[in-house]
């Protein structure tokens, strides 16, 4: 076995890489580095869209995500509501993911500083878990209180005086979709911008992005935040470092490493290839 | 007469309903008209709460059966399974019966002890997986392969606070192929699957794909 057959056999080891990753990630979180975060024009359009809404500007709010999507989509939720908190707002928070009201309570629990400046029922109200993606976005739209008889919490929703001001589709200044999915961004353009011309924020992971971009980019959306490097530079914007600045560190440490291996990969694949073909051998893997 | 209503009534039912809904989506019409539609698309989201209902029901028999027979290498899950739809069930009753709601504290320690570390922990494991096979896939064969990895190069500096320390360029060069080739690449797929959809829907409502034949 010469180097290179070596050298390859030490990079195509799984469990090596793993425990580099592992130490890189703890390492960093440990001891973070603080690199620079650029910020993109797509987070500063969003930044600037929050920052010009009027005051008490009336929001409708989707949460709809699991604790997997969290580490990217909770630190853009709290920098939202940070942002939009001084503005003297009015929220409906309803869910259509089946952990969606799981994931707003602790969301309240994270941003205490946000949510104890809102009086529940005249600030913001927790409609909770309402399934059928579509069907309840077009429902919404009509009216919520219609709607939702009954908030998360079993509290009727008849007497409630934000929904005086935030009940239907016209009422609303913007609609926010925090979602780990696709789904429900096209019911959301189906149901709330085809029909009413809903002003639409994406908030959605990494993953997904691409596939939110057309949308975006025909000016079907107001704008979008697509994983946790955006939910970093939005905290930057704001000046209110959170969770996801603290957790970027890691996720360059983890991408440089990957990097590192895509390009050693490749410095020893062409060399291989070579020995192989002159040994007669079939295609190196 | 009666096997043509039972083969082609739900189809024709299905059919006027949808083109109601397009009448009501569409165009403006009478307000009982209106008011007709709205009550339909709310009934769909009650129907939506009795299919989580039936689902329950359905994953409760589904499991009983293996457990029952002692069904070898099943059982055991599903018993796990079982116990704890039925510690959900519980809590979850108790805590409305409480009024705490979610906020039911054996419910939500369920919730924030177990479920939330697992989920997050099986999304993070990926990434392990991610690493490894990104190392054997990136690899340049030819030159499509290598502006595959090149792309992907810009990407990840993109995202990342090294690549803008590297070159502060790479920030507005991931947003531009963000907003424009990856905006224009996603259109068409979207827009194909969108004609599927209509296709598929219209042939179902013309009876063209009768399932369960």
């Amino acid at each position: 076995m010469n180097t290179i057959e070596k050298i390859n056999k030490f990079l195509s080891n799984r469990q090596i890489l793993y425990l580099l990753l592992l130490a890189v990630v703890l390492g960093i979180m440990l001891h973070p580095l603080g690199i620079p975060i650029g910020i993109a024009g797509q987070t500063r359009d969003v930044y600037n869209y929050v920052d010009k809404l009027p005051q008490n500007p009336k929001i409708l709010m989707d949460v709809h995500y699991d604790p997997a999507g969290a580490t990217e989509l909770q630190p853009m939720a709290g920098a939202f509501l940070r942002q939009v908190i001084v503005k003297n707002p009015k929220i409906v928070f309803f869910t259509t993911h089946n952990i969606g009201p799981i994931m707003f309570e602790r969301l309240r629990s994270y941003f205490p500083d946000v949510f104890s400046q809102l009086k529940y029922g005249d600030d913001y109200v927790n409609l909770g878990f309402l399934p059928l993606v579509e069907a309840t976005f077009a429902s919404m739209a009509k009216g919520c209180q219609e709607f939702v008889a009954r908030d998360a919490y079993g509290a009727s929703t008849a007497d409630m005086p934000i929904f005086k001001v935030a009940d239907k589709a016209a009422d609303f200044n913007v609609v926010v979709l925090l979602t780990t999915s696709t789904d429900p961004i096209e019911y959301a353009i189906r149901q709330w911008y085809t029909a009413y011309k809903m002003p639409l924020l994406f908030m959605v992971v990494a993953v997904i992005g691409p596939s939110v971009q057309p949308f975006v980019a025909s000016g079907q959306a107001v704008g979008m935040l697509s994983g946790q490097n955006a939910a970093a530079q939005y905290e930057l914007l704001l000046k209110r470092p959170g969770s996801a600045v603290a957790a970027v560190d890691a996720q360059s440490g983890a991408h440089v490493l990957i990097m590192i291996y895509i390009v050693l990969g490749n410095l020893i694949y062409w060399p291989m290839r070579k020995m192989s073909k002159k040994a007669g051998g079939t295609k190196t893997k | 007469m009666s096997s043509m209503i039972r083969r082609h009534g739900p189809y024709l039912t299905i059919t006027l309903l949808i083109v109601f809904f397009f009448i009501t989506y569409l165009f403006t019409t009478p307000q009982p008209v209106q008011l007709f539609g709205t009550q339909l698309v709310q009934w769909a989201s009650v129907v939506g709460y009795f299919a989580i209902l039936v689902g329950t029901i359905d994953i409760v028999i589904f499991h009983l059966k293996p457990l029952r027979s002692r069904e070898s290498g099943q059982w055991q899950y599903s018993a796990v399974l079982l116990i704890i739809t039925a510690i959900g069930l519980v809590t979850g009753t108790a805590g409305v019966f409480s009024g705490a709601g979610i906020n039911y504290q054996p419910f939500a320690w369920l919730y924030n002890a177990i479920y939330v570390p697992s989920n997050a922990t099986v999304y993070a494991i990926l990434v392990f997986y991610i690493a490894s096979a990104s190392y054997r896939a990136f690899r340049i064969k030819n030159a499509q392969a290598a502006f595959l990895v090149l792309v992907g190069f810009i990407i990840m500096f993109a995202d990342i606070g090294v690549g803008y320390v590297i070159w502060p360029g790479f920030v507005p060069l991931g947003n531009w192929i963000n907003t424009y080739p990856v905006a224009a690449a996603f259109r068409p797929i979207i827009i194909g699957s969108g004609l599927g959809v209509i296709i598929t829907g219209l042939r179902a409502l013309l009876g063209r794909d009768v399932y369960g034949r």
